[in-house]
């Protein structure tokens, strides 16, 4: 099915617009300015509040932990390790 | 761990904070505070379960203010699929408080691989092997 296709289904299903099914999606998907004020909010609660001295290194070091996550390296018991 | 074909998989590897690693956090874990801050500039999620932010929040009140305001966490419903599973766990022996965590953490369709889960308490994990556990020091 096309990508037009698969909108148009989406959206008779919810009654709803294909223009209003955009906007939605849309609006729950957070821009780079967005996700930019939203880690100021979160490393700023995290200094008031858990970690005063978090700084751009912990953030840093936050990435490599990510990554660790996603490739598969995080050290783990049990699942699929197993 | 086994090879993932990231072409098949629906959302992005992540992980679920049990209770104790909820109250680590509130005592200000460096591990989980760099983890939470990284997330939020990528938009990516790191959840907990209704039962372990209610037996967190039991040992520390004050914690729900705080997990409330750190947007990256969202916190999985004690909806009846896992209410119906954690109650099996609860019924085989699981303390309540980690039942949740084994419920949701299991592969299902919306997590082809499983969450992993994040806590202080490895050993509580360890009659359920299906579930990936990080021990967090």
């Amino acid at each position: 099915m096309q990508v037009r296709d698969r909108l148009a289904v989406l959206a008779a299903e919810r009654d709803m617009t294909m223009r209003d099914l955009l906007k939605q999606l849309a609006d729950a998907t957070p821009t780079q300015a967005e996700l930019q004020q939203r880690q100021a909010e979160t490393v700023a609660f995290i200094r008031v509040h858990l970690v005063p001295g978090f700084n751009d290194e912990d953030l840093a070091a936050g990435e490599e932990i990510w990554e660790s996550i996603h490739s598969g390296t995080l050290p783990v018991i049990g699942g699929s390790a197993a | 761990m086994s090879e993932i074909d990231d072409s098949t998989r629906i959302y992005p590897q992540t992980v679920l904070l049990d209770s104790s690693a909820l109250l680590a956090l509130g005592a200000g874990n460096q591990w989980l505070s760099r983890l939470l801050g990284a997330a939020a500039g990528r938009d990516l999620k790191v959840f907990t379960t209704a039962l372990c932010l209610t037996a967190a929040v039991a040992e520390r009140p004050l914690l729900a203010d705080h997990i409330g305001g750190l947007a990256p966490i969202a916190v999985l419903d004690l909806t009846y699929s896992s209410a119906s599973v954690s109650g099996t766990l609860i019924a085989n022996g699981i303390n309540w408080r980690h039942a949740q965590a084994v419920a949701d953490a299991r592969p299902s369709l919306e997590w082809p691989d499983g969450l992993t889960i994040v806590t202080t308490e490895p050993q509580a994990y360890t009659a359920h092997k299906e579930v990936r556990v990080h021990h967090l020091n």
